[in-house]
């Protein structure tokens, strides 16, 4: 009977409840994970200890960093994990994590292995390679709490371009993370270089006289006096920041790489 | 034959004497003061634990802190004070003096359940409120070191958003509290209740997982259970907008309200479910 | 005004079984029992532990529902709230909120019964300094002794002025001096005219308050009468005299003799235990004196 009284009840209070739980939802990455075992998991952290998790995912990252300085690499790596685990919002710990996978965790593998002039350079690499995939895939599983998070794709695209010496893809990722809204300027200079070292010049070119008029710029800087009012409220910061006459540098440089006849080229 | 008594009608005084009481053996007892002390120890003492944080800037920090306290802490003296001014009367056979008054069985049920919405009430008020107290100390001292901070109405954090959130925290326990009633209702134990009123708060905390699991399931029968459990428990996810403080346009009034009616359906449901479970028990 | 009825409480066939195992084991309590319970007597509910006295009486009550069978209080079904309206309940060894002190909690129940608030001051002090509490209203009734629970105990059930009252008990664990002064009160309210019931395994003590009494066996009711009808043996007599010389004693049976009657026994009349007791601890008023 309470049975039946309870499912008549939440079949009547869906439609009311329907909306308030989609605005709820939306705002939590946490509440829509694919993987039933990690949804129960995540479910209960967050329903059963709230913020509560921030405080203890603080102590497991002092601990993973207390193993960390003794080069201790199953329970760095599962302390890492369990502070993610614990509370997967804030972006440091997923970034910092994935940097002491790729990065600190090929050191500390060579070195119990004999150290850097005795493992062979092939092996070392091999090394590097692993950790790095271990990394790309723990970034991986960061984009489905922080999905389109342009730190997360410039630190896959860093990982590719640093361990596997492969632009291409780090290419690709920094154009994700360059077509992310507010991502730093940075990116989308990076992203025309790594074209151009790929030996695409027409396309970091093209994209370069794309993003400039978007750039705030100093006074006296070209094409200042067409900036959007949004732009113009910029502050120095910004300015500093989006390297608006770097930017037209390496626009008058590939210019003269590309032989663009005087008349065609980039009028700010 | 004498003429027929009057009858005897519904009485909020009535309801409102067993609340009283109920809240005043709460409040004596040393589960809630410990537990109040707990949080509020606990919140009081972020200022420590901020020296440890690495993850979120230090308001969000010190919300989600003293919200980890509210809903931890006030989860716990939900189920245990409910079940245990529950099973005071009936074990200590007080309920028996009470029962044997004129005093309907509804108004018995629905004043322990005031009693304890009330001191969980006080109990998030002190917790929610201490935290507000700090939230502005130290939002001060961040706005005095960085004068180019960008404020919304003068404040790095909005207050009003955090009142919501305890407000709706405190309906949740509401929820709980009902729901912890209705099993002790029936039960012949405290340990049971307690035990069952956990479980049935993971469930409940799950339930959004049925819900959407419902379109994945293939084999009918399944398929159903899965419905039904969607739509048996209450979705406890939903109160969950602690992590709405401070991000994009903050709480939704809206939404804030339509979580509000949901939990007060609930309590009045599973108070009317104790209250009928109640009815026929022998005392 | 209606006049009070004449029967306060009424049991017809009145059965109780409780479910004992999952297999549907049932385990009798009360067994057919009909009983009337005369308004502005005090009746005694007597049997041995087990006998269904607890069952019937929170029948009456209706904390307990009845298998089957009727039981109404001044003519209402118990199972309605209305027929507690006008019941005050002292239950066995009872137990109170015991953080409030005696006249937080007396007011408590008499606010719970509906005594106006205007007069409810009054009204619970009028109760504590009848039961004898008086000085002790405000204290803490955790430190009450067991004598002084029972009668904060009777204050409460007191407070609204019921004309029915039923005590569970009312003098188990307490000592003799405190049962004695529980059956002063209980006289005292036969004298105001109310109905008492009154459930006691102290035989003696029952048979000095009560004017009828119901003995029940195995939830069966065994025999039900008034008291002086059940324990006097009416073809006898007893002559009480200062001390008889053998040679007297012997002439009074011949004297005895020769008009048809016979001299049974001679014996030593004994004073009763909790007399001597009381006689030598001291007797309390009426109402009641001692408080700790």
């Amino acid at each position: 009977m309470v049975t039946g009284v309870l499912a008549a009840a939440g079949w009547a209070v869906r439609p009311m409840e329907e909306p308030a739980w989609a605005a709820v939802k939306a705002e939590q990455p946490a509440l829509h994970l694919d993987s039933l075992k990690d949804a129960v998991g995540e479910g209960l952290t967050v329903g059963l200890l709230g913020g509560f998790r921030a405080i203890l995912a603080d102590f497991f990252w002092i601990k993973a960093h207390t193993e960390w300085a003794h080069s201790n690499l199953p329970q760095t790596q599962s302390w890492l994990r369990t502070v993610t685990a614990v509370d997967p919002r804030p972006l440091y710990f997923w970034l910092e994590s994935a940097r002491v996978m790729a990065s600190d965790m090929p050191v500390w593998r060579i070195e119990k292995s004999g150290g850097g002039t005795k493992v062979p350079a092939g092996v070392k690499q091999g090394i590097i390679e692993q950790q790095a995939e271990v990394a790309l895939q723990y970034l991986d599983e960061a984009l489905t709490y922080h999905p389109g998070s342009t730190h997360v794709y410039v630190d896959i695209a860093q990982i590719y371009l640093s361990k596997f010496k492969d632009v291409a893809t780090a290419a690709e990722y920094y154009h994700r993370a360059a077509l992310v809204p507010d991502a730093p300027y940075f990116v989308s200079r990076d992203y025309a270089y790594l074209l151009h070292r790929l030996n695409r010049v027409q396309e970091a070119y093209e994209w370069l006289m794309k993003i400039y008029p978007t750039l705030p710029k100093a006074p006296g800087v070209p094409g200042e006096e067409h900036e959007s009012p949004s732009l113009r409220q910029a502050s120095d910061y910004q300015i500093d920041s989006a390297q608006a006459e770097v930017v037209l540098g390496y626009i008058r440089d590939w210019e003269k790489e590309l032989k663009v006849p005087e008349e065609n080229r980039f009028k700010p | 034959m004498s003429a027929p008594e009057p009858r005897v009608q519904f009485s909020a005084d009535r309801l409102l004497l067993v609340a009283g009481n109920t809240f005043l053996e709460a409040v004596r007892q040393k589960l809630f003061v410990f537990l109040l002390l707990l949080a509020v120890g606990l919140v009081a003492s972020v200022q420590v634990f901020r020296e440890f944080n690495f993850g979120s800037s230090e308001l969000k920090f010190i919300a989600d802190f003293g919200f980890g306290a509210l809903v931890f802490f006030g989860s716990t003296l939900t189920i245990a004070a409910t079940a245990q001014l529950f099973f005071s009367e009936i074990e200590n056979r007080t309920a028996l003096t009470l029962l044997a008054k004129p005093i309907w069985r509804t108004e018995f049920i629905f004043g322990k359940f005031l009693g304890v919405f009330a001191v969980v009430g006080v109990f998030c008020a002190l917790t929610v409120g201490l935290m507000i107290v700090l939230l502005r100390y130290r939002e001060q001292a961040i706005m005095e070191a960085n004068p180019d901070l960008v404020l919304v109405n003068g404040h790095l954090i909005n207050y009003a958003d955090i009142v919501i959130v305890g407000v709706l925290q405190w309906l949740k326990f509401g929820v709980l509290a009902a729901i912890t009633l209705l099993i002790a209702s029936y039960s012949n134990s405290n340990l049971f209740a307690v035990v069952m009123g956990f479980f049935v708060l993971l469930i409940c905390h799950l339930q959004y997982l049925a819900r959407d699991a419902y379109g994945q399931v293939t084999i009918l029968p399944v398929r159903w259970l899965v419905r039904l459990l969607g739509y048996v428990f209450p979705n406890f996810q939903l109160f969950n907008l602690a992590d709405l403080i401070g991000v994009g346009a903050g709480i939704d009034g809206l939404v804030a309200l339509r979580v509000a009616a949901y939990a007060l359906i609930y309590i009045g449901l599973f108070g009317l479910l104790a209250v009928y479970s109640f009815r026929h028990r022998e005392i | 005004m209606n006049a009070a009825p004449a029967v306060a409480i009424e049991l017809r066939a009145l059965t109780k079984d409780f479910s004992i195992s999952l297999r549907g084991l049932k385990l009798r309590a009360v067994d057919d029992l009909t009983l009337a319970v005369p308004a502005g007597q005090v009746f005694g509910l007597l049997g041995p532990n087990g006998s269904g006295k607890s069952t019937t009486i929170k029948i009456i009550l209706g904390l307990l529902e009845a298998t089957t069978g009727d039981c109404r209080v001044f003519g209402v079904p118990s199972r309605q709230v209305e027929s507690r309206r006008n019941v005050g309940y002292l239950p066995e060894s009872p137990y109170f909120y015991r953080y409030l002190s005696g006249t937080e909690l007396v007011a408590f129940y008499g606010r719970v019964c509906g005594v106006p608030r205007a007069r409810l001051a009054a009204r619970v002090a009028e109760v504590i300094d009848w039961v004898g509490l008086g000085a002790a209203a405000h204290r803490r009734v955790g430190t009450y002794s067991k004598g002084m629970l029972q009668r904060i105990g009777l204050a409460q059930a007191l407070v609204h002025d019921p004309q029915l009252l039923i005590l569970d008990e009312p003098t188990a664990g307490v000592d003799p001096v405190g049962a004695a002064e529980i059956s002063e009160l209980i006289r005292s309210l036969k004298a105001q005219g109310k109905t008492v019931l009154i459930t006691s395994h102290l035989l003696a003590q029952i048979e000095d308050v009560c004017d009828r009494i119901a003995i029940l066996d195995k939830g069966r009711l065994i025999l039900e009468g008034a008291v002086g009808d059940l324990v006097g043996q009416r073809d006898r007599q007893a002559l009480i005299t200062d001390p008889l010389s053998e040679t007297e004693q012997a002439a009074l049976r011949e004297w005895l003799a020769a008009r048809g009657h016979t001299l049974l026994g001679v014996e030593q009349p004994r004073a009763r235990l909790d007399q001597l007791f009381l006689s030598k601890v001291g007797r309390p008023g009426p109402a009641g004196g001692r408080e700790a």
